[in-house]
């Protein structure tokens, strides 16, 4: 029925919303949803064209309608089913973190917008708008360290993180690290 | 005739000085102001300059709590409000002397452990103002995010925007513009290959949703009734609302109520 390939994307989109990584992109949906918008088209050209067509026919202009809303559904369930993934691209570029289920387009797309995202972090260097976006609480906290990291240079002083040493550190400092799983807060 | 051109260089000289006065603050200008507002903050900065260049501490403080006030009405209403470039402006540059400050302090690392708690409480303190501009700022990017063609197609709300939103929105559309035409849109009949299409029965615009709930204090005495439907609201000082934004708006701007 018409409609029903781009219903499945809409469904698709539904369920990332509790994934925590971009599902594999419907390349054949999203291709089949194509594939309807442009039959439709066809078979709307092919209405009018026909000799016996007549504008004022109720019949025929219920057709036309009826095709034209369906066109327009397919397109609005593809430019949502993508702007889901779009803003799961964004979220992904301002955490610094990837999305390893993306196509060719989405790869350059989120390469594109990464880059974006450095030049309007430009004119606020002091405030790293890519920074945490939790409250701060502690500005100081004590870390232990779980794998040797080597000497790390910080405003109070060069730190030298062996294994199992403890440091009361700038969180700021060594965010990084704990992401990494190198430190672990205590 | 001669005079008229001693005249005119005597002008231009005064002209050229003037605008290299001006320069340096222009070209620094981390978030891009015009340049009437420059002035002003110049102006500002003059003013006060015998005590601090940055402003007297009850500047600082106002500043600071309409910061505070700007981020939780941005946060809370749908839209984008008009943009506090100017206050940012001064913030930002007390924030960057606050941290040659702490820089400046904790190299010179005396035995003295009093140093080491006063830059403990700066540091903190410091920590929270970045944490309100960052978050200010990021939210307004993702309601640009969240409406982009509605927001291209929209002057009166572009000139709620910084010129460094600006841009951004201008680049950020283009890229999921790109995206959305190297995915499917070139394989559209022509007919359907606009993007701000709002017509007939479903829009392809994304528009900020005005309806959406909010949560006010009435903080003056207006005595005004709203009425909705069959019910209706009296705005009695000190009582809490939730309400949809489009009815409270108005107030919202006039100050009789604010955001919690």
């Amino acid at each position: 029925m018409l409609g029903d390939t781009a219903l499945k994307l809409v469904h698709d989109s539904r369920r990332t919303a509790a994934l925590d990584l971009l599902p594999a992109y419907q390349e054949e949906l999203v291709r089949g949803v194509c594939r309807e918008i442009r039959q439709l088209d066809a078979s709307i050209n092919k209405t009018q064209d026909e000799p016996g067509y007549d504008p004022q026919d109720r019949v025929a202009h219920c057709n036309l309608l009826v095709q034209h809303l369906a066109m327009r559904r397919d397109k609005r369930c593809l430019l949502a089913y993508q702007f889901t993934r779009a803003r799961r691209m964004n979220e992904a570029a301002w955490k610094q973190t990837e999305e390893p289920n993306l196509n060719g387009n989405e790869q350059e797309y989120m390469k594109a917008y990464e880059d974006l995202i450095v030049d309007i972090k430009g004119p606020y260097t002091d405030i790293d708008l890519t920074g945490s976006l939790e409250p701060p609480n502690d500005v100081f906290i004590d870390v232990r360290v779980l794998q040797s990291v080597g000497e790390v240079q910080t405003e109070y002083g060069v730190f030298n993180l062996e294994k199992d040493s403890q440091f009361f550190v700038r969180r700021s400092d060594v965010q990084t690290l704990l992401l990494q799983g190198y430190l672990k807060e205590i | 005739m001669e005079e008229d051109n001693l005249d005119l260089e005597g002008m231009d000289i005064h002209s050229g000085l003037d605008s290299s006065f001006h320069s340096p603050p222009h070209t620094s200008d981390p978030a891009g102001l015009s340049m009437d507002e420059t002035d002003d903050i110049d102006d500002l900065i003059n003013n006060v300059r015998p005590h601090d260049p940055l402003g007297t501490l009850e500047e600082k403080e106002a500043d600071i709590k309409e910061l505070t006030h700007s981020w939780v009405t941005e946060r809370m209403s749908p839209t984008l409000l008009p943009t506090k470039e100017a206050l940012l402006f001064r913030i930002l540059k007390r924030v960057q002397l606050q941290i040659e400050v702490i820089e400046e302090k904790s190299i010179d690392m005396s035995p003295d452990t009093d140093v080491k708690l006063e830059l403990l409480i700066v540091e903190t303190e410091l920590e929270r103002i970045k944490y309100l501009i960052r978050s200010y700022l990021r939210v307004r990017l993702l309601k640009i995010d969240n409406s982009m063609e509605y927001y291209q197609s929209s002057p009166l709300d572009r000139m709620n925007m910084s010129q460094t939103e600006r841009m951004y929105l201008n680049r950020h559309y283009a890229l999921l513009k790109n995206l959305y035409a190297h995915q499917f849109m070139n394989t559209f009949p022509d007919s359907l290959k606009q993007m701000n299409d709002s017509s007939g029965s479903a829009s392809m615009v994304q528009e900020p949703n005005m309806d959406h709930p909010v949560f006010v204090r009435v903080v003056k005495d207006t005595g005004r009734k709203i009425i909705i439907g069959n019910d209706s609201v009296k705005l009695r000082k000190g009582s809490i609302v939730v309400i949809k934004y489009s009815i409270i708006v108005k107030y919202v701007e006039s100050g009789d109520v604010v955001f919690i």
